[in-house]
């Protein structure tokens, strides 16, 4: 909840819609807002822009523009922008650089719920 | 003959190691992702051509479901994990909580039973990448999966001839998984180009 007793709002960018979906799943059990889906990152800026969600979670390897990209486009529209990477094992260079383009933490899939609020919960309450 | 012959014992001991690594995390990560315990038997590892691939798996008319990803960067290589029908379906199942049927990935209404078992494959080349890249200590980038449901034949043609000119041999991993339920069975197929696996192996050794 927000200070105004308002769910919190996520937007979820992944190009599975089996992710998108589990992901979902996850923050509506926990009392978030899904706003929007996205399944390429320039649906993911797009979406950002016209929906003004509270964080993104973000896949790092989409088709077309990718996570990273999308990070530097969202990052450039907001700077104060919340963005959680999603990252399959095996990318941590990828993870790094998302980092430096202004993502807030990451998690590893496949991950368990908790981990999932936990880091959002970082990034909102940071 | 290819390279592979020609890699001594310990260079084969450490080839057997990276594999047996990858697999443990591809088991790590189906549990969690099946939430369920997994144990694994030490897989099987075997050196062929793209042509024995098909006879090797259960002849050519034989249908697969693959999942394909590349590795760019320094260390070109091609991944194809392959499940039977059978067992893709049960995954499926398993994830999305409902019967599978048949499978048609042109169909719209299985888009949930593509996307399900391409993140699966994804995960699953993810753990072996991420497997060789911890080895070398270097960053391993991954293309974007994609997912074919096909005979056999076709999948080699596909996948693995069309690079005959850069690899004449391929690593095929079986892999056996067992849950408290039931056995899940998969193959990999790893093809680095020979430049790629030579420096593979040369960083393996420390050299």
């Amino acid at each position: 909840m927000n200070e105004a007793g308002n769910k919190l709002k996520v937007l979820i960018a992944d190009d599975a819609i089996f992710m998108r979906t589990m992901i979902r799943d996850i923050l509506e059990k926990n009392g978030y807002e899904v706003v929007g889906e996205a399944s390429t990152g320039k649906e993911a800026v797009e979406k950002y822009q016209r929906l003004q969600p509270d964080l993104v979670t973000m896949d790092i390897v989409m088709p077309g523009m990718g996570g990273i990209e999308a990070v530097k486009a969202i990052m450039k529209i907001d700077p104060n922008g919340k963005i959680l990477m999603c990252s399959a094992m095996g990318q941590k260079a990828l993870v790094i650089e998302a980092i430096q383009a202004g993502a807030k933490d990451f998690v590893v899939k496949p991950f368990q719920p908790s981990s999932v609020i936990e880091a959002i919960t970082r990034i909102l309450e940071g | 003959m290819g390279y592979y012959h020609e890699l001594g014992e310990f260079e084969r001991d450490v080839l057997k190691e990276l594999c047996s690594i990858g697999t443990g995390n591809a088991a790590t990560s189906l549990s969690e992702i099946l939430a369920q315990p997994i144990s694994m038997q030490v897989p099987s590892l075997d050196v062929i051509s793209p042509e024995e691939m098909p006879d090797n798996l259960g002849g050519p008319e034989l249908e697969k479901v693959v999942v394909f990803a590349y590795l760019t960067g320094k260390y070109p290589s091609r991944f194809l994990i392959l499940f039977s029908v059978e067992e893709a379906k049960s995954i499926a199942e398993v994830l999305i909580r409902q019967k599978v049927e048949g499978l048609d990935f042109n169909d719209h209404k299985q888009e949930m039973v593509r996307s399900v078992l391409l993140e699966i494959g994804n995960i699953i080349i993810s753990s072996y990448v991420s497997a060789i890249g911890n080895m070398i200590n270097a960053p391993m980038i991954q293309s974007a999966p994609q997912i074919k449901y096909d005979i056999l034949g076709s999948i080699v043609d596909e996948f693995c001839i069309e690079s005959a000119s850069e690899s004449n041999e391929l690593l095929l991993l079986k892999n056996e998984f067992v849950t408290a339920e039931r056995e899940i069975l998969f193959d990999i197929i790893f093809m680095p180009t020979e430049e790629s696996f030579l420096s593979i192996m040369q960083k393996l050794k420390g050299e």
